[in-house]
């Protein structure tokens, strides 16, 4: 047998460490002399220590999946945030005309009819980003006291894109829910 | 199971070494997990006895076929998260170091199903070829055989990798 094609056919019990002394010896001193061979077995190691980088790793996203699922949300795209905004934007649309005496015509007696408002106050929203940059809520009250609205949004929404009319306060870690406030 | 633990502790951490081997078949850990889990539930309902000497190879067998014939949920964790590049090395070595891997990883992952589950048992997990026979219940040369294609395979890879 070629000694090149010697040292193909055994190159996994090399890897392997199961060949004899003597089989040992003439693999290597062929490796020794045949930079083709050299070559070869250069990239079988480099593999072998890649498949070991690969276990490594492997372990530790089976370890640190903690860690696995806080990290893809630091990088998440602040569309999140931008959507909470809007929504934001919308229900203080909604609060305005709900809360705006609003003429509907005449009725049959020749009075004008006003469309009574379904919320009697006026509705302030506050946004709040915590510190760290990762969750926006907001609670919305209701009058029955069983029932809770709560939005929340992951957001990296940066603070400074915020518009200016938009009332932001600072939340740090372990304070209350935002609340919605009525004036 | 390994002796020395409790039956609990036993099973535990058989879990854990499944979590980990489902990791480096499926890359993603919640899909791994759910694996292991269904692994478990079908041991459950065939009545497998977590005694005998079989459980430990049958649930690898059993979490192997489930990571072939997964529906992912999620993505395959990026690599360049969880690579620690070596002290000393440039931004430019490390970059490529984590693409080494990442070249690495994709090959493996196309390599049919036998060569795949050979290779991360034997070159991987670390397991000897008779006890990756037992695991696949199959000749210890059929391994050999799956190992060898599987790593010429990721040899051509690597080489076209390293020449471009």
């Amino acid at each position: 047998m070629h000694e090149c094609e010697y040292v193909k056919a055994h190159i996994d019990r090399w890897l392997d460490g199961e060949l004899e002394a003597a089989e040992s010896g003439r693999f290597e001193s062929h490796i020794a002399a045949c930079s083709s061979c050299a070559t070869l077995i250069e990239l079988e190691r480099s593999i072998s220590a890649d498949l070991v980088s690969l276990d490594g790793v492997a372990n530790r996203i089976a370890h640190e999946g903690a860690i696995a699922e806080q990290a893809p949300r630091r990088r998440r795209r602040a569309w999140p945030a931008a959507a909470a905004i809007v929504l934001l934007v919308g229900v203080g649309f909604l609060a305005t005309w709900l809360t705006n005496d609003t003429p509907a015509g005449p009725d049959g007696n020749g009075r004008d009819i006003v469309r009574k408002p379904v919320v009697a106050d006026p509705i302030q929203l506050s946004i709040l980003l915590p510190d760290d940059d990762s969750r926006l809520s907001v609670r919305i009250p209701s009058d029955d006291p069983q029932v809770k609205i709560i939005w929340l949004f992951e957001t990296t929404q940066a603070r400074s894109n915020l518009p200016a009319d938009i009332d932001v306060e600072n939340v740090g870690p372990g304070d209350a829910a935002p609340t919605m406030n009525r004036s | 199971m390994r002796s020395g633990l409790s039956a609990d502790a036993a099973l535990e951490d058989l879990r854990r070494r499944l979590v980990r081997y489902a990791v480096k078949l499926v890359w993603n850990r919640a899909d791994a997990e759910e694996i292991v889990q269904e692994a478990f539930k079908i041991a459950a309902s065939k009545q497998q006895r977590v005694t005998d000497a079989s459980f430990g190879p049958w649930m690898f067998r059993t979490t192997g076929n489930l990571c072939m014939n997964l529906r992912r949920k999620h993505k395959s964790e990026s690599l360049s998260d969880w690579v620690d590049p070596p002290h000393g090395q440039t931004p430019f070595e490390a970059a490529s170091a984590v693409e080494r891997i990442e070249t690495l990883r994709s090959c493996i992952a196309a390599l049919p199903n036998q060569q795949r589950i050979a290779l991360t048992l034997r070159w991987i997990e670390q397991f000897d070829y008779k006890d990756v026979a037992i695991v696949m219940d199959l000749s210890e040369s059929a391994v050999r055989a799956h190992v060898h294609q599987a790593r010429r395979q990721l040899a051509i890879a690597m080489r076209r990798l390293d020449d471009a």
